[in-house]
């Protein structure tokens, strides 16, 4: 010890008083005699003696180390994890891999064992879970065994952790001091966390190095980035919660490792990253790191009123009225460059669907869609209104196809269109969204599309006898499997509409309009329709 | 022997060894811990008696005080108020931290001097626990608590 250490020492009373009545020397002497005798026993393990780590080992079964070298420090378990070695069971062997107390049991107390290489090389805090009274007898501290709500036995045969169950009446007493008196410790919790941030206990210290190896094979089995990565985020005291069972090997060689609320993944390129509560549901479902997403890459983010965790290939989203979603491949990536829920897309609404082809994608967001399909290029983005009347036309396996670019605006700001396989969704704030298709929408396109004679379309394409029809704001296009699509406007179109349009005498156009001069005529199955627009006159002609 | 307002006058065959220990969390005071043992204890000790317990004989016993934060003082755990004097019949085999075959142990919760204490006894041997408190209370006889200074 230096001197400035003694000195603080000194200063706080922490250095060890001692006295002495004992006969002189007579019990240092067995001490010794026995440390002596085990020492030239157990020689070959001189190093571990001069280590210190011999220690626990010794304290705790030391005739069992004696006469069988390697039993402390081979067993998964620890020393002393047999039934009979006098100390109790972990409530991750009990708990179906949950560090928690169970059911009917409080925190009593706690100690620690400083210098732990399971919490690397800080203290472990190990928390006794005592059963709760079922009734009140003798004095504070422990009720007699008639109260307690459990039965002395041995830890369970799927375990190496074989410690006691409920047998020891024992109360360290720094938890939960309101309560008078419990049962036995049904089972023990650990953490590298300090207990009073984490349960109903105070902060007055109880050590027992002896207890540093003590362990389950339900639990953490050495110091980890991912041991390190629950403990920094505040571990029992984490939105994680507390462990359920051991780390575990996943995929290649990623870990992973289960708590109450989430999961911690490891990989190399992102370290140990958590998912949490729902977010970790969904993740699992979805295969976890061996799935659809991969590894997580960043923890999670808080995002206005709810939390996102980006993964290797997708992204999952947690929101308070929307619940959780996610979305994955190229359309992910294409949300993720437009800046996720905080780009002009919102949050994700629905679970990324397959069209019937298997092979496309397509996800929906608050404010529009994205999709995709290996043969037709980049992720496409529809908006609100586009992707709504799509929807209604029943989306990629419905009569327009994928789209075949983004959603893009008219010129003059007019609205927006979208360009699909097969046909066309126009939206204006006037009109809505509109989809022209087939043939008629290659007759809109020679109309020069939204921003030409024919403006938006008015509403859903028709079926009409003998063909379909689509109405414009200032015309009107028409198609029968004989004719072909065809467009008129203006006084044209009035006057063949008054005239019965498709099912009246004229039939379905032949031709787009054309202009001579200032007479603009179209060309009908049975007649033509013309309009002077220097007098305004309408001329009919009819051909039978 | 005094500590952190304690003081225990040790009859015949026994070694006490006590310490503050040091505190949890910054600017507090640590509480005081002694350990009284009929046997020499060594020094890497548990604060409930691992590491001495294994040593004890049939004749044997092994104290505990070891005290809580201030703010216990008023809970009902330790609603006992004074020194208790552990009667035979409050020893069990089960009532250790860690049951050694033929042991007893017995815990005792009070307060005293506006301090909150655990009395935690190891006698060596069940069997021959009315000897044992015979030598506890001699113990006890010497020991007093006072106010933290």
């Amino acid at each position: 010890m230096t001197r400035a250490t003694a000195a603080a020492l000194d200063a706080l009373g922490a250095r060890e008083v001692s006295a002495s009545t004992l006969p002189d020397g007579l019990a240092q002497r067995a001490v010794d005699g026995a440390t002596g005798w085990l020492s030239r026993r157990t020689s070959r393990r001189g190093f571990f003696l001069r280590a210190g780590v011999i220690g626990s080992a010794l304290a705790v079964d030391w005739l069992g180390f004696a006469l069988k070298p390697g039993t402390a420090y081979a067993a998964v378990c620890g020393p002393g994890s047999s039934c009979s070695s006098g100390w109790t069971v972990f409530c991750a062997t009990l708990n179906k891999g949950a560090n928690t107390c169970p059911p009917n049991s409080i925190a009593a107390g706690w100690w620690k064992s400083d210098g732990a290489s399971l919490c690397g090389g800080n203290a472990r805090y190990i928390v006794d879970c005592n059963s709760v009274c079922r009734c009140t007898s003798g004095r504070a501290g422990i009720c007699s065994p008639s109260c307690w709500s459990c039965s002395c036995s041995c830890g369970p045969s799927w375990s190496c952790d074989q410690r006691r169950v409920c047998c020891n009446a024992f109360r360290y007493g720094q938890c939960n001091q309101q309560v008078g008196q419990v049962g036995a410790i049904v089972c023990r919790v650990v953490s590298c966390t300090p207990p009073w941030k984490w349960a109903n206990c105070s902060t007055a210290p109880a050590t027992d190095n002896a207890t540093r190896d003590h362990n389950s094979d339900f639990l953490p089995q050495a110091w980890t980035p991912l041991t390190a990565r629950h403990v920094a985020l505040g571990e029992q005291a984490s939105v994680l919660g507390s462990t359920v069972g051991g780390e575990f090997g996943v995929k290649g060689a990623g870990r992973a490792q289960r708590y109450e609320r989430g999961r911690i993944s490891w990989a190399s390129p992102y370290g140990a990253v958590e998912t949490v509560a729902q977010i970790a549901n969904l993740y699992v479902a979805l295969g976890a790191e061996a799935g659809i997403l991969g590894f997580p890459m960043r923890p999670p983010q808080i995002v206005g009123p709810g939390r996102a965790s980006s993964f290797e290939r997708g992204r999952i989203s947690w929101h308070p009225t929307i619940g959780v979603r996610y979305t994955e491949g190229p359309i992910a990536a294409r949300y993720r460059i437009l800046g996720n829920e905080g780009s002009l897309l919102g949050w994700t609404i629905a679970d990324p669907f397959v069209p019937r082809d298997g092979r496309g994608r397509a996800s929906r967001f608050e404010r529009g869609r994205l999709t995709w399909h290996p043969d037709l290029g980049p992720v496409r983005l529809l908006g609100l209104a586009i992707s709504d009347r799509y929807r209604a036309l029943a989306g990629e396996p419905g009569p327009l196809g994928y789209p075949e670019e983004d959603e893009v605006a008219v010129p003059g700001d007019l609205g927006r269109s979208a360009l699909f396989q097969h046909g066309r969704i126009s939206w204006s704030s006037t009109t809505g969204a509109f989809e022209v298709m087939d043939d008629l929408a290659v007759a809109f396109g020679r109309a020069g599309n939204e921003s030409g004679v024919l403006g938006f379309p008015v509403e859903a394409q028709q079926a009409v006898t003998g063909g379909r029809v689509s109405r414009l704001q200032r015309g009107r296009i028409s198609w029968s499997p004989v004719t072909g699509a065809h467009w008129t406007r203006g006084p044209i179109t009035d006057a063949y509409v008054a005239a019965g349009a498709e099912a009246g005498h004229y039939g379905f156009p032949v031709a787009d309009e054309v202009t001579v001069g200032v007479v603009r005529r179209s060309d009908f199955q049975n007649g033509s329709i013309s309009y002077d627009e220097s007098t305004g006159i309408i001329t009919t002609a009819s051909s039978n | 022997m005094r500590i952190a307002g304690m003081q225990v006058r040790l009859p015949p065959g026994w070694e006490v060894r006590g310490r503050r220990q040091a505190p949890s969390v910054a600017n507090r005071k640590g509480n005081a811990l002694v350990h009284c043992a009929t046997v020499s204890m060594p020094a890497e000790r548990g604060d409930f008696g691992s590491g001495v317990v294994t040593l004890l004989g049939p004749d044997d016993v092994f104290v505990s005080l070891f005290e809580y934060d201030p703010e216990a003082r008023g809970a009902r755990l330790f609603s006992a108020v004074g020194l208790p004097r552990p009667a035979p019949s409050q020893f069990s085999p089960g009532a250790l931290q860690r049951p050694l075959p033929g042991q007893s142990g017995g815990q005792w919760f009070f307060s005293l001097s506006g301090r909150a204490f655990c009395l935690h006894v190891v006698l060596g041997s069940h069997a021959r626990r009315n000897a044992s408190c015979t030598r506890l209370s001699a113990l006890l006889d010497g020991l007093s608590i006072g106010a933290d200074a």
